[in-house]
């Protein structure tokens, strides 16, 4: 692209595709049907480039939607080829062999002409709470490949010229559990797409198509131009760090993940070699998931405030060997692996770059999504729960980790208690932040959630979580976060520890689950924790007195008589 | 009679007075002593009517203020507890579990800081199921030995928040009456009576944030009470609330999270007053002031509402005028990024040390700055109710200061702040409009606020618009809206039924009680009965769907044709729609009216007559490009003066760009009319 633009339409043509970007979000949530896209927001959108390459991203989209959206890219056009596509198509593909997350998330893309000019594309990665297979919610890593896990969809239209694919609507609503949710969440995505076209198409009107491709372009290398200053500021070297998954719920051994992160200059190059062969059940990812969370550890820690687009990402390569947990080969499973092992390879390059950036780095974080999936048929319609449990951030610098919030590379949100009990037989017994969740050290990891569900009618349950076995680890001397516990109480039999991936358990009316995620992991010595920080965590409950005495190391007493707490931190230790 | 309108601000007190018989319109800036706010209050409304005989016609004050923003900006708000359903102390903390958007990529300290800490999160055994059946009894004792704990540790505030509250408001009632009897100074905000709709956590934040903003709102409004009481004793004080309708004083000081937007509603309902004067009834208003510009949009006359804002990051749920803001005003600072890109904003100069132009220190250039180099401004003159002038020299360096980083000339980086700031302002009116299914070509552009005329037509012209109203109190305008509106209460129940193909008289009984409660409001209000006004509206969606749409009803039992409503909204806003599909009846709301502000009265018709300028002086056009454009003074132009563009139109409280290719005229109103086709 030859043209060059003017500085003053640049700007103004970078605002118009954020804006753009935010909206298809706006439309989209507004015209979900699925608790999960309503009131959790797990989707994303995105406009791409010409190339595919993504420009402008929703604000508050999940990081490990967003770098995959050009691998999903290259997925949909190996077998639509760009030059066949006409305005009014929207295409569809939900393949982790071609580009994808996983099953459950549906990448919607269509392509955006001026005339006859190809403009770019809007796309909407949006997960869809059921894809067929195995058990309500499709969620449990116990499935032992890809065909078991669902109904996976190759790239195809779902819109052609405006008119929408019956026949693929017809095997989606076969295949798919609560296939009126389903079509309705279908809808919404297409309503995003709708107007990501119309605002590309407008900036085109008012600028010239050339002029929009150039501005394109020149946006995504300047964030390329930014990215190289950033990492340039961090010291070359090479640096290792592993960590490690509880199991796939087949084989409950953890496995490992080993990144080695070399910095060169202004580019960063991650290889896995080391990393733990593919597990039966679903917790890989395809290399594209491991990419999206290596970019996430790399922007966090260089540049976390500017909005993200693919260029950012141009300075950072990742390797894999084929057949690892990071790299899955055809045809292993991974609809865990999506987040659960993401998570950890997240983990393992902020782990990495500790000593190279220790004001920068914070400790690991709850490290799993905690996905709780409650399904059944009940008088003939299907219903599907979902909820996460993974919260908790580590502590860092000069910052406690923040309590009971997600973190890393997913944000999707919680469902309100009262919103679940109208829509779903369960009673919500407790809702709490976890008692000493959190790992101790001078600067505290934020504690976790837990959450103590009753379970009113018959349905299946699925549990998705980690960090059961290897807790989040501490940094610099501050200590790891309390692991996940996952607890089943049938009636009449008393609790049981579950691991923390199970296939599809059948519930009966009156069962209960506890659920307790891991939180973050401290920095620093916990003896060093200043004694009015050690003080109002007592207060607040988040540091027991037995461990304020045998971790923190801290003098306390008791007074009974005291308004705000009755341990008190003995100031001249 | 005399009414009044006052809005008070950090830095000044807006007075609007209307003489009720002639229609006359008189206008005052003073300044604001924070310290005592109501003494500027006095002093600017005698100042205003100046006349002491007529100070005794003053029967009506609205009031805007800005007691309840202030303390959430400063966060100075009491010690609040909060008192939760055994097993849900954390529901504020734990919140909605994601973090917001702008913090997806940070690791520390990411999350918006509650009011009320975890060690004043208390529970009590209780439970209401979803039904609004109660399965386990509220624990008296409990309850008492809570209210004990809160009153040893010296609070002063308690929220009280159980689940289901919005179905069964008993075990939450039942707090209260204990409170009384045992702590009886404890102040008791009940989650059922803030606002009573589905979703713990929103509704738990506006709560504990009534109970943090009450105190601040009760002394000052009973010292403004006092201090009015005695310097006009016929005038009744009204206070304005964020959904745009006024209140009685002790209604605002028991609900002080109603009045977060107190200020800038004003502005809307001054925009509804101009609406009917001009039978301009679609309206998209800009107020553009040194830090912030704030859009909203009126369809038919009447302004959009919203049912939640964010406050400190925090949610509030409750009826509010949608105003979006942007940090984008005159003080906005331009600069270029680690890409050599040219960026304006969000960073703002403030007031201190303000922009370059004020020659108090500030050498980045702002889009004050860029106006000033581009001619828009008077450099001689003060500015708005002050002795300073603006220095030419100092905003033509910090621009080319800037355009050398960029390559470009100081004109050229001057027109450049501007064209950039003019898009983003765009982008926010496309947010108001566009994203909420409205075609901005079919509104007229009404700009107010210091800045806003500066830059009206512009954004206008960028949104395809043709028609830009500049108001002619547009300086004190929120005061203008302030004068002349009525007692509004908005209050709503919460139903989740799916409708059936059965009559709608089920319902009927729901209204009844939100009338109950609207009447008592109004008549607490001392608002008699043949000026109340009751509008009912349902919220609906698909079942399953979450957002709901609000539609009108001409009845408490005129559902059915609300339902109809709703399916052609949803296909206006969202592109599609599914008749067939079961709609879901979410929320009965009801507002309650009382019809105590000022009706326009139609206006004498002027002939047009060219106006006369005062002087000419050379603007830039473009960034290449100067005319010489006219000069008017705003009080010299009388109803029915025309003008072409290219022209500046000053008065004391703000300048108006009127460019080349646009016209100007007076309307009958007195209004400042521009039309951007080409005369």
């Amino acid at each position: 692209m030859s043209t060059t633009v003017d500085p003053i339409t640049l700007e103004v043509i970078r605002n118009g595709l954020l804006t753009a970007a935010d909206e298809m979000k706006s439309v989209v949530l507004r015209t979900a049907y699925s608790q999960l896209w309503k009131e959790a927001g797990d989707l994303s959108c995105a406009l791409l480039s010409v190339d595919g390459e993504c420009v402008a991203q929703g604000s508050a989209d999940i990081p490990i939607h967003l770098p995959t959206m050009p691998f999903s890219f290259r997925g949909m056009i190996e077998r639509i080829p760009v030059e066949t596509m006409k305005p009014g198509d929207v295409y569809i593909h939900n393949d982790p062999f071609r580009g994808n997350n996983h099953l459950p998330d549906f990448f919607m893309l269509k392509p955006v002409f001026a005339g006859e000019v190809l403009l770019g594309f809007s796309a909407v990665r949006g997960h869809f709470i059921d894809v067929g297979g195995n058990g309500p919610g499709s969620y449990s890593s116990t499935a032992p490949d890809i065909q078991a896990e669902g109904f996976r969809i190759p790239p195809m239209d779902v819109w052609r010229e405006g008119k929408r694919n019956e026949q693929l609507v017809a095997l989606l609503e076969t295949n798919l559990r609560n296939p009126r949710e389903r079509i309705g969440d279908l809808h919404a995505q297409y309503g995003g797409c709708n107007v990501g076209e119309q605002r590309l198409q407008a900036l085109a009107e008012k600028y010239g198509a050339d002029t929009l491709l150039a501005s394109i372009d020149q946006v995504l290398d300047d964030a390329e131009t930014v990215a190289r200053q950033q990492i340039s500021e961090i010291p070359d070297g090479v640096y290792t760090f592993e960590d490690y998954c509880d199991g796939d719920g087949i084989v409950n051994e953890p496995f490992k993940i080993v990144a080695t992160v070399v910095v060169d200059g202004d580019s960063i190059n991650i290889d896995f070699e080391g990393t733990s062969k593919q597990t039966r059940g679903g917790m890989n990812m395809a290399l594209a998931v491991c990419y999206a969370a290596c970019v996430y550890a790399v922007k966090a820690l260089t540049d976390p405030d500017a909005p993200a687009n693919s260029g950012a990402y141009r300075p950072v390569k990742v390797t894999a060997p084929l057949g690892t947990v990071v790299n899955v080969a055809y045809p292993g499973a991974v609809v865990a692996g999506n987040h659960e092992t993401s998570a950890r390879v997240a983990d393992c390059v902020t782990g990495a770059l500790a000593s190279a950036l220790p004001d920068r780095v914070v400790a690991a974080g709850a490290g799993s999504s905690g996905v709780m999936v409650f399904g059944g048929n009940k008088d003939g319609n299907d219903f599907i729960c979902v909820e996460m449990h993974g919260a908790g951030q580590g502590g860092g610098k000069d910052a406690d980790g923040g309590n009971a919030h997600r973190v890393n590379i997913a944000n999707t949100g919680n469902t309100p208690v009262e919103a679940l009990e109208m829509s779903y037989p369960l009673t919500v017994l407790e809702y709490a932040i976890t008692d000493d969740g959190g790992g101790a050290g001078e600067y505290r990891g934020g504690c976790g959630i837990q959450r103590r569900v009753r379970f009113e009618d018959e349905g299946w349950l699925t549990i998705v979580a980690d960090r059961g076995t290897v807790a989040p680890y501490g940094l610099f001397g501050g200590k790891p976060a309390a692991p996940s516990v996952v607890v089943i109480d049938r009636v009449g039999k008393g609790p049981e520890p579950l691991p923390t991936k199970t296939a599809p358990l059948l519930i009966a009316a009156g069962d209960e689950l506890f659920f307790k995620c891991a939180g973050g992991g401290g920095y620093g010595d916990p003896a060093n924790r200043a004694p009015e920080r050690l003080q109002a965590d007592l207060d607040n409950g988040y540091v027991s007195p037995e461990v304020a005495r045998t971790v923190y190391k801290a003098d306390i007493r008791e007074d009974r008589d005291r308004a705000d707490g009755a341990w008190v931190v003995a100031v001249d230790r | 009679m005399i009414r009044a309108g006052v809005d008070v601000g950090g830095t000044f007190t807006d007075v609007v007075v209307i003489d009720e018989e002639t229609g006359d319109i008189r206008q005052s800036k003073v300044p604001s002593d924070p310290r005592q706010l109501e003494v500027g209050i006095v002093e600017g409304l005698r100042g205003t009517i100046a006349d002491e005989a007529r100070l005794s016609d003053l029967h009506f004050i609205g009031h805007g203020t800005t007691v309840a923003t202030n303390v959430t900006l400063e966060r100075t708000g009491p010690r609040v507890a909060l008192l939760c359903t055994r097993g849900f102390r954390d529901i504020i903390e734990i919140a909605r579990l994601a973090k917001p958007g702008s913090k997806l990529y940070t690791h520390k300290s990411v999350m918006p800081e509650p009011v009320v800490e975890r060690k004043d999160c208390f529970e009590v055994t209780e439970r209401v199921a979803a039904s609004g059946q109660v399965i386990a009894a509220l624990d008296e004792q409990e309850v008492r030995d809570v209210i004990r704990a809160v009153s040893d540790r010296g609070i002063k505030a308690l929220a009280v928040c159980f689940l289901f509250s919005f179905r069964n408001p008993n075990h939450e009632r039942r707090v209260k009456e204990i409170a009384a009897e045992v702590a009886p100074d404890l102040q008791v905000s009940l989650s059922s009576e803030v606002w009573p709709e589905f979703r713990e956590y929103e509704r738990a934040s506006t709560t504990t944030l009534n109970c943090y903003l009450r105190p601040a709102a009760w002394s000052y409004l009973e010292r403004l009470g006092e201090a009015i009481e005695a310097a006009f004793p016929a005038a009744n004080l009204w206070v304005m609330q964020s959904n745009g309708g006024l209140t009685s004083p002790d209604a605002a000081a028991d609900l002080p999270v109603r009045l977060v937007m107190s200020g800038p509603a004003g502005g809307v309902i001054g925009a509804k007053y101009v609406a009917e004067q001009t039978g301009l009834h679609n309206l998209i208003t800009v107020d553009m002031g040194g830090t912030s510009f704030d859009v909203s949009l009126l369809q038919d006359g009447e302004p959009s509402l919203v049912d939640q804002q964010n406050v400190m990051g925090l949610p509030v749920k409750g009826r509010a005028l949608d105003i979006l803001t942007i940090g984008s005003g005159g003080g906005s600072l331009a600069w270029v990024d680690g890409a050599g890109q040219f960026r304006v904003g969000p960073r703002s100069a403030g007031a201190f040390p303000g922009p370059a132009a004020y020659g108090r220190g500030g050498i980045e250039p702002t889009v004050t700055d860029a106006n000033l180099v581009l001619g828009y401004f008077d450099a001689e003159v003060p500015i708005a109710g002050g002795e300073l002038t603006l220095n030419y020299d100092a905003a033509y360096q910090a621009c080319d200061r800037l355009g050398k980083e960029l390559g470009l000339s100081a004109i050229e980086a001057a027109w450049g702040i501007r064209s950039i700031v003019n898009s983003a302002m765009a982008g926010a009116v496309r947010a108001a409009s566009v994203r909420r299914g409205r075609d901005p070509r079919n509104f007229a552009l009404l700009g107010f606020g210091g800045a806003g005329p500066l830059h009206s037509v512009d954004i206008a012209r960028e949104m395809g618009m043709s028609d830009v109203v500049i108001p002619n109190v547009a300086g004190c305008f929120s005061a203008l809206g302030i004068a002349t509106t009525d007692v509004v209460h908005d209050l709503v129940q919460t139903t989740t039924t799916v409708l059936g193909k059965g009559s709608s008289t089920e319902f009927t009984h729901s209204f009844d009680e939100l009338v109950a409660a609207g009447r008592q409001e109004l008549e607490s209000s001392g608002i008699p009965e043949r000026l109340q006004q009751y509008d009912y509206s349902f919220d609906l969606r698909y079942k399953g769907q979450n957002a709901a749409l609000n539609l009108q009803a001409s009845g408490p039992d005129q559902l059915m044709p609300a339902v109809q409503a709703f399916h052609e909204e949803h296909l206006r806003q969202f592109g599609y729609n599914s008749p067939d599909e079961a709609v879901e009846l979410v929320n009965l709301r009801l507002r309650a009216v009382g019809i105590i502000g000022r009706k326009h009265e139609g206006a004498t018709t002027h002939d047009a007559h060219d106006a006369k300028a005062s002087g000419t002086r050379d603007v830039w056009l473009s960034a290449t490009q100067t005319g010489s454009a006219n000069i008017y003074d705003r009080s010299a132009l009388a109803p029915g003066a025309t003008f072409q563009g290219p022209a500046i139109v000053n008065s004391d409280d703000t300048t108006v760009v009127v460019p080349h290719n646009t016209s100007g005229r007076i309307d009958d109103a007195g209004h400042l009319r521009i039309n951007l086709e080409r005369p």
